[in-house]
């Protein structure tokens, strides 16, 4: 029990009838209120002890001098043990706008044109912070973290105007929007790579993120639109290439040739297995609808002879064959079926669950160039930049 | 002496006389039946009183054994094209054992023949209990609205052939499929000497499959050692399923144990739907469902397929369910699986069996649909929904 909230209505309920005759209800439940004020921890749980605003100010710029320092894991201690004392666990959407203008405040008045820079530590202190509270199982808190990581990352992309600064904002949303990334419930993500892709047209897993996003949510023409883009920029990319080629089948007749046109070229032995299995599988379907078992039977035997062993394959020339009312080379054909690996996915489940990849490498990335505002931040707060910070 | 003997003699004739030698033979199918999909199967012994069991064999697999007239079954020999066997051995009260056997020809390609029996397993209950009672009077089927004359009747415990199809996606992972398993293996430890079961584990792709067998020891050992991991296909599943169930004889049940819906199969489930009409197998699902969930249909999407398609396809499951004359056991709690696995298995103990032939057969491949009716009042009758005319 963390607090007297809920254990005082359980009392009163059993015990109403007799103080009401007692008259010492009243008193009950305020000594229970002063107890219950007593045992809330200092941050964390319950109610939170207020700060006023030049106190919040103040402690968010000691968060951010730990940081200056080169002390990037401390300074996130210190950010979740200010977070935690002013926004708690109660969602109190007032008081977080309120802190979030004061942590913005705080940073405006160290900023000029010269000193932009010290954004990108600070996102990434955000950023990570992030990561801390998911871990930690503090949604809301990770919500208040990315929120300020991705306007800081709007607001360095803005100010600063370069094509570097929209890349490193860009990829700073992205790695935010891969974090939030599950296929069941993409739309959190969509929003962060969309906002990402606003700033850096260019970023190649926000494009293909929104492209499976919008896939997902059968808006077959947009996510065509994301996925050309990203074909523009990466004409290999034979993931995009694939989903497009769905996409297009799935939408209206022209892109519907466009789409078989490219499952074709997808067959080719140079690609992933998986994408080649799924490319037979939906030309073959294709077909079907088109009522050409023959093509049909042949696209499937070929996916067959290309790739050995293949379950979803077997499995769909056998159906086509018993829909042939050719029972006996179906059962055949299913009896080459053999169990798999249940750590292997069958290719639809990896076209499904497409996922950022890759992102470990990203983020470091992200780290690594974001020290080169660690001199402008320590300048700034008054404190020493940590030695190699600035490259 | 000599009227010694011929006292010995008259005593010997009269023993003779009075133990009638045991006579077996098949009346149906005749030797020079082409037989195909559901048979009835009559055995003819005499005198009756003086069997004590009857087992019936086809192509080497026993598929009945009966200690009381009437010998008949309609037993599935399948859909291809080729000689079948079916052997009686008789044994009689006095352990004397006579045999009898007739082979059906293969059809010759230039010739036409009638596709013969239907068979129908009902199920009949009636305020929360399966009605037992029943005679075959009681019963009517309806096929194309027209009433059809009862040829077989059985009741009670006729031997199955199952395949427990069991998801073990991640969604199943933890006690979800512990339960399962636990559940499946009661299934298999209900069985009787005459069923024979399939395990056959399924995620996004086929993860373990058994033989048919009678075996419950190797049947148990395959639901040990799993993992849950990977999506879910149903319907390729499903499809596999019935199509290994095609291939043998009997009373053919699929026993479907999932938490979710398809998501990743390469099969719609249109097109499995006329695989469980075509194959006449009982379809049961226990759908493992989260209480909290308002919709009694999924509403969810996927890379494949948006909510009204999956919508679609789960509608298009039931309705496979649901023709099959199977059902849908819905559990909400783990601790209910045990009893889904073990009520199904009770059911087909107490179904019973109509066969007819159909007054006018058209083989022209099209749906014919059939109902049976009960002659009384407030009873809940399942069956097959039709059969293709083939």
């Amino acid at each position: 029990m963390q607090s007297g909230q809920v254990l005082a209505p359980r009392i009163e309920m059993r015990q109403r009838p007799s103080w009401r005759r007692r008259r010492i209800g009243p008193w009950i439940a305020a000594a229970l209120w002063l107890c219950s004020q007593l045992v809330v921890p200092s941050y964390g749980y319950g109610k939170p002890p207020k700060l006023g605003p030049s106190e919040i100010q103040s402690r968010y710029r000691d968060v951010l001098s730990i940081l200056a320092a080169g002390d990037e894991d401390r300074a996130l201690e210190a950010l979740y043990e200010l977070e935690t004392l002013v926004v708690g666990d109660e969602q109190p959407w007032k008081r977080v706008e309120d802190f979030w203008r004061l942590k913005l405040r705080t940073l405006r008045e160290m900023l000029d044109a010269d000193s932009l820079a010290l954004l990108m530590p600070v996102m990434m202190l955000h950023h990570d912070a992030n990561q801390m509270y998911l871990e930690r199982d503090r949604p809301f808190l990770a919500g208040h973290s990315r929120i300020m990581s991705v306007e800081l990352a709007e607001i360095y992309a803005d100010r600063a105007n370069s094509s570097g600064a929209r890349e490193f904002s860009g990829w700073v949303m992205t790695s935010l929007g891969a974090m939030l990334w599950y296929p069941t419930s993409v739309v959190s993500s969509a929003d962060l790579f969309y906002r990402a892709q606003m700033v850096d047209p260019g970023n190649p897993i926000a494009l293909m993120g929104l492209g499976a996003a919008y896939e997902r949510n059968a808006n077959y023409e947009m996510a065509i639109d994301y996925l050309t883009r990203l074909l523009e920029l990466d004409p290999e990319n034979s993931v995009a290439a694939l989903h497009r080629a769905l996409c297009q089948m799935r939408s209206d007749e022209t892109s519907r040739d466009q789409g078989l046109e490219a499952l074709k070229d997808l067959q080719r032995p140079e690609e992933p297995s998986w994408v080649r299995s799924i490319a037979h599988q939906e030309l073959a379907r294709a077909q079907l609808l088109d009522d050409d078992v023959e093509s049909a039977k042949a696209t499937i035997r070929r996916g067959l002879a290309a790739l050995p062993g293949d379950q979803q394959l077997a499995l769909q020339l056998a159906w086509v064959l018993d829909g042939a009312r050719r029972p006996k080379e179906a059962l055949g054909v299913l009896g080459g079926i053999v169990p798999g690996d249940a750590q292997v996915p069958s290719p639809r489940l990896i076209y499904d669950v497409w996922e950022p990849s890759e992102m470990q490498d990203i983020r470091d990335r992200l780290r690594r160039d974001a020290a080169i505002g660690l001199p402008a931040l320590a300048d700034k707060l008054g404190v020493e930049a940590p030695a190699g910070g600035e490259q | 002496m000599k009227r010694l003997s011929v006292l010995a003699t008259l005593a010997l004739v009269l023993l003779a006389s009075q133990a009638v030698a045991l006579e077996v033979w098949i009346e149906r199918p005749r030797p020079s039946e082409f037989v195909f999909g559901q048979v009835e199967v009559l055995i003819r012994a005499a005198p009756e009183k003086e069997v004590a069991s009857v087992r019936l064999t086809v192509d080497g697999r026993q598929v009945a054994l009966f200690d009381r007239p009437p010998f008949r079954i309609a037993v599935d020999v399948g859909q291809e094209n080729t000689e079948h066997e079916f052997e009686v051995l008789v044994r009689s009260v006095d352990g004397e054992l006579k045999s009898a056997a007739v082979v059906t020809p293969a059809l010759q390609i230039d010739e036409v023949v009638d596709l013969g029996l239907q068979q129908l397993y009902v199920t009949v209950s009636g305020f929360g209990k399966r009605v037992l009672n029943l005679a075959e009077a009681d019963f009517r089927i309806l096929d194309e609205g027209k009433r059809q004359k009862i040829v077989t009747f059985e009741r009670g415990d006729i031997p199955l052939t199952a395949t427990l199809l069991l998801d073990c996606s991640l969604s199943m992972k933890g006690d979800r499929l512990a339960a399962a398993l636990q559940g499946a293996n009661e299934f298999v430890e209900g069985m009787k000497p005459l069923d024979q079961a399939m395990i056959m584990l399924f995620s996004d792709r086929l993860l373990r499959v058994t033989e048919f067998s009678e075996d419950r020891q190797m049947l148990s050992q395959a639901l040990t050692r799993v993992e849950a991991a990977g999506g879910t296909s149903i319907n390729d599943h499903l499809f596999l399923a019935l199509s290994r169930l095609e291939a043998v004889q009997g009373r053919r049940v699929v026993v479907l144990f999932s938490d979710g819906s398809d998501v990743h199969s390469v099969l719609p489930m249109e097109g499995v739907l006329q695989k469980a009409r075509s194959s006449r197998a009982l379809i049961y699902w226990i759908q493992l469902r989260d209480p909290r969930e308002n919709s009694e249909v999924p509403e969810y999407t996927s890379s494949w397929r948006n909510v009204e398609a999956n919508r679609r396809e789960f509608k298009e499951l039931r309705l496979a369910i649901q023709d099959s004359g199977g059902r849908i056991e819905v559990v909400e709690s783990l601790e209910e699986l045990e009893e889904a696995f073990a009520g199904i298995l009770a059911e087909l103990r107490e179904q019973y069996v109509l066969g007819y032939y159909p007054s006018e057969a058209k083989h022209d491949g099209g749906w014919r649909d059939v109902r049976v009716r009960v002659e009384k009042s407030g009873l809940d009758v399942r069956t097959r929904g039709g059969y293709f005319d083939y």
